[in-house]
């Protein structure tokens, strides 16, 4: 079930994201308008989508660090897909409106982007964490084996 | 460290309780010991069968459907296969850290975040081996985080 959780927290960054993105957007170019609940969500479905992409990467085998990267080149390729096709078939940009496109495409890098830090600094953390604990561990076992020593001396 | 020997009631199975503040490395030498006892892994090198104590082994990889292990300095062969391995050394210091691997904790000395939430960990013997993203809950259980 890791894979599940792992799309849970995707969706949850992604969902953040999406909100904060859409109130810029809707402030720059519509900024008259009154939305209703339905932008919403139209910002969780297209958050489900952004984060259902996550399972590019599982795979049944082992995969090397060259397919990893071609499954990670993959992945934008669908996220960028993904979101233009929501902002497009939600409305959210007029077709032909190429600043409107290039300020989407600029958002979906920030929130792509941010993302992806914050699960570096998560694993980071974690890292920080093992390693913590192995050091005190492996500073324990080097205790013990100096007493072990000192009582065959 | 306190040792306390209780009798058990007639019929009971007999237990071994451990009772700490945190799972150190320590404690996780004695369970290993407990689970492992006087246990040897049978290694082939060279067409020699050599035994080797588990508590020497850093980490056993499947390779071309053989298993190898791989000590500080050398590495056998095992007719075991992987999951024997975990079923056997389940609980002890050993862990699964990919589909190939079975990892020996005590001899990582670090570890690094490595590709897509894939973490690397380098050993006391200088090797460096990879632990998937899905297994990385399992270390960190061992380690009692």
């Amino acid at each position: 079930m890791a894979w599940l959780k792992n799309i849970i927290v995707t969706f949850s960054y992604v969902l953040a994201g999406s909100v904060i993105c859409a109130m810029v957007f809707i402030a720059l170019f519509w900024p008259e308008s009154e939305e209703k609940l339905t932008i919403l969500w139209e910002v969780v479905v297209l958050s489900i989508f952004g984060s259902v992409g996550n399972l590019i990467f599982y795979s049944r085998h082992e995969m090397s660090k060259k397919k990893m990267k071609v499954r990670t080149v993959i992945h934008y390729i669908y996220i960028y897909a993904a979101v233009l096709s929501c902002a497009h078939l939600f409305g959210w940009i007029v077709p032909g409106n190429i600043r409107q496109l290039i300020v989407m495409i600029i958002m979906i890098s920030c929130v792509t982007l941010s993302v992806g830090y914050a699960v570096k600094k998560k694993e980071a953390r974690t890292a920080e964490l093992i390693n913590r604990k192995l050091s005190r561990m492996n500073l324990r076992k080097d205790e013990n084996e100096e007493n072990e020593n000192k009582d065959r001396i | 460290m306190k040792i306390i020997i209780e009798e058990c009631k007639p019929g009971e199975e007999d237990q071994i309780i451990i009772r700490c503040k945190e799972l150190d490395g320590h404690i996780l030498k004695v369970i290993s010991e407990l689970k492992m006892g006087q246990k040897k892994l049978t290694g082939i090198k060279d067409g020699v069968i050599t035994m080797v104590d588990p508590a020497n082994v850093f980490y056993f990889e499947g390779v071309d459907n053989k298993v190898f292990l791989y000590c500080k300095q050398n590495v056998y062969e095992t007719k075991l296969k992987l999951y024997e391995i975990e079923e056997e050394y389940s609980n002890t210091n050993f862990f699964r850290a990919s589909k190939s691997v079975i990892l020996n904790v005590t001899k990582i000395k670090s570890v690094s975040p490595a590709y897509n939430g894939r973490f690397e960990a380098l050993l006391f013997n200088g090797e460096k081996v990879v632990i998937s993203r899905q297994y990385v809950p399992e270390l960190k259980k061992k380690l009692g985080l």
